[in-house]
């Protein structure tokens, strides 16, 4: 390239850059091995690459150590919820057996039944003595010959279980 | 090693393929890609360095001024990352003849 008049230019004059400028026109340059890896690198140094060996080390470590949190975590949960649940089982089966209809045995329901049919027949015998005229004192005696002795026994059977019955409620 | 800037990881890439090219480098070789119709001219005698732009047509002065600046910046930089890393030792350098 020939330069003449048509050219336009500046001088350095800086002293300290001229001498730079001297030096490395006139010298051959050799790059060292420790340069031309760390250009190949990526621009990092071996402290660099260890550094960064080492901080995604820990940044696994710590990913690790929160996946282990959370399953603690969940495991707690479960846990919590397990107690919770046999807690709250108990109190409703309490609940449960506490509010439940007390349920009666064959022979006090046949008791029952007895005393009932026995009554609905005194009340036949009073209709039909109020229908034929038949006055109180007669009415009293035809009950009294039949079914008194068997009432007053029905009754006292009935008594008896009622006992059983409401100790079995309160000891519950 | 210092953190580079990214016009340093330039210059240092351009240094790296032009050594990794010819073991014989130096610094015009360095920039020579860079000079286009520019030229720099070294005078050791009268320790004079000049740089030189072809005047055209097209080009503004503002334009021509802003292609001086940067070239004038392209040195100053290339010779201050050269001086860093021999400085570190990163890179050594010998003569080519005495003068």
């Amino acid at each position: 390239m020939k330069f003449d008049q048509d050219a336009v230019g500046f001088e350095i004059e800086d002293t300290g850059i001229k001498e730079l400028i001297f030096k490395y026109s006139f010298a051959n340059i050799v790059l060292s091995e420790s340069l031309l890896q760390y250009y190949d690198n990526g621009f990092r140094t071996p402290e660099d690459i260890r550094h960064e060996d080492s901080l995604r080390i820990s940044k696994e470590e710590l990913e690790t150590a929160k996946n282990d949190l959370k399953i603690s975590s969940r495991n707690l949960k479960l846990a919590t919820f397990g107690i919770l649940a046999s807690i709250l089982l108990g109190i409703y089966s309490i609940n449960v057996s506490t509010n439940s209809d007390i349920k009666l045995e064959a022979s006090q329901m046949s008791t029952i039944e007895n005393l009932d049919f026995k009554l609905s027949k005194i009340d036949s015998v009073v209709r039909n003595s109020e229908l034929l005229n038949i006055s109180v004192e007669k009415t009293d005696t035809l009950i009294g010959q039949e079914f008194r002795g068997e009432i007053l026994l029905e009754m006292k059977k009935i008594r008896y279980e009622l006992r059983k019955i409401r100790k079995y409620y309160y000891r519950n | 090693m210092k953190q580079l800037s990214e016009e340093d990881k330039k210059s240092l890439a351009e240094i790296v393929n032009e050594f990794r090219k010819d073991k014989n480098t130096v610094l015009s070789n360095i920039l020579s890609r860079h000079l286009d119709d520019k030229q720099i001219s070294i005078d050791y005698k009268e320790k004079k360095v000049n740089v030189l732009q072809v005047v055209k047509e097209e080009l503004e002065d503002s334009e021509l001024a802003e292609q001086m600046r940067n070239i004038y910046w392209l040195i100053i930089r290339h010779v201050n990352l050269l001086k860093y890393l021999e400085g570190e030792n990163y890179l050594y350098i010998y003569r080519l003849q005495c003068l």
